[in-house]
């Protein structure tokens, strides 16, 4: 049982973890790319202490090695779950599980939306983002899942539960791993229906569903969160005055939480959001 | 109850009949307070005919976000008094009117004025998000 799983390695849960470290206790941090700061083409020049300009990547990289020297264990995975068993968090990965008292998000946001026709009129109409809240609805009904990876493999397993009659839909990606279901590797175009979903068309024809479930890449922390029962607001983690959401125990620190999206704010709420985790471990 | 009610005919002294008014009282503020369970049976009656506006959570016992909820309308009760009604359906139970409205998501959260849904959303929202959402 780990203390602190932090997930995200950018500057919010990398100053998290130093903090963290700092006070005793050993976080572990998980994550999975670079986020924002991969696709920053320009150089970083209003970050305290930097006398030259530098890459996003470059600096994300050297927080990464700052903590590794530091003895802070930081892997790169993906989170594709996030449960809880009484009040013990379930850190599931592509590799891993892991068992934690206690959880930061600061995965930063990379918000993956299809941006397809239909999309948001059915959305929750017919199109589900988790299978374990709603795939109840779609017992022995016909259902497709959107997805190619780990994250869409163990959404199947769950509506495997509920129907017999599913759909792997890769949208023109290439599928990893083996489905023992039908697979359409066509892109998506379309979602079709009246009141609710009824078919997709596909780049090759139509395909009659009852319900799609999207399991794309893997799941934004917004995604798991709100699956655990974390209140989102415009695609934000609320949280309170000590980086704690409605759940004990599950925090949430940068971009992820809104506010400014800049280095200094996340740095300043990893710091926070270490002190509070450090508090709330010990008050147990 | 029926204790306090046989008493009363026995003992008319006037300081117990003004503490069984206080009970009642009470009961009626925890009546008014509280989070609603709504069924197929009063959902016409209960939320349809109402004269306020009434917010309904479309929940299940197997739904892990739905327990998230169930804090929040409690407080969220206690916050609106009697300027709308609070409460909850299980859509496993009560499947008619779920079907009818057709959930497919939960929680879902919908807001009825005059009969008629005025606003609706998925997923847990914050207290605040729902006051909005009733206009308050």
């Amino acid at each position: 049982m780990k203390d602190a799983i932090i997930i995200g390695y950018g500057p919010a849960g990398i100053s998290a973890a130093i903090y963290l470290k700092r006070q005793g206790v050993e976080p572990l941090v998980i994550g999975k790319d670079l986020g924002a700061l991969e696709g920053y083409d320009d150089k970083v020049e209003n970050f305290y202490g930097l006398v030259e300009p530098i890459y996003g990547k470059d600096l994300i990289r050297n927080g990464i090695k700052q903590a590794q020297n530091l003895g802070i264990e930081v892997i790169t995975d993906a989170v594709i779950s996030l449960k809880m068993q009484g009040d013990i968090f379930e850190v599931i990965t592509t590799q891993e599980h892991y068992e934690t008292k206690t959880v930061l998000l600061a995965t930063g946001k990379t918000r993956r939306t299809m941006s397809r026709q239909g999309f948001s009129k059915y959305r929750g109409k017919g199109i589900s983002m988790c299978a374990t809240c709603d795939g109840f609805f779609y017992r022995r009904k016909k259902v497709g899942i959107i997805g190619c990876g780990p994250y869409m493999l163990h959404e199947l397993e769950y509506l495997k539960k509920m129907t017999k009659d599913i759909i792997v839909f890769t949208d023109g990606h290439v599928l990893h791993g083996e489905v023992d279901v039908p697979v359409v590797h066509d892109k998506i175009l379309k979602f079709c229906g009246t009141e609710k979903l009824t078919h997709v068309e596909t780049s090759t024809g139509k395909v009659e569903l009852d319900g799609m479930f999207v399991a794309l890449g893997v799941p934004s922390s917004v995604e798991f969160a709100s699956q655990l029962g974390v209140i989102i607001e415009k695609n934000n983690i609320v949280v309170n005055d000590h980086y704690m959401t409605n759940i004990p125990g599950l925090f949430a620190a940068g971009d992820v939480i809104g506010g400014k999206l800049q280095i200094a704010k996340a740095v300043y709420d990893g710091m926070n959001a270490a002190d509070a985790i450090y508090n709330y471990i010990h008050k147990k | 109850m029926m204790m306090i009610f046989m008493s009363l005919k026995i003992n008319v002294k006037r300081w117990y009949f003004l503490a069984v008014l206080f009970i009642i009282g009470m009961l009626t503020y925890e009546v008014e307070n509280m989070v609603h369970t709504f069924t197929t049976n009063n959902f016409d009656a209960e939320v349809l005919q109402s004269n306020v506006p009434v917010l309904v959570e479309f929940w299940a016992t197997w739904c892990g976000p739905c327990q998230r909820v169930a804090p929040i309308l409690e407080d969220l009760a206690k916050d609106v008094l009697d300027a709308a009604k609070i409460g909850k359906l299980d859509v496993d139970e009560e499947y008619e009117v779920a079907d009818e409205l057709g959930i497919m998501s939960i929680p879902t959260l919908i807001v009825f004025k005059n009969g008629k849904v005025h606003q609706s959303t998925i997923g847990v929202q914050s207290k605040e998000t729902l006051k909005k959402l009733l206009d308050l």
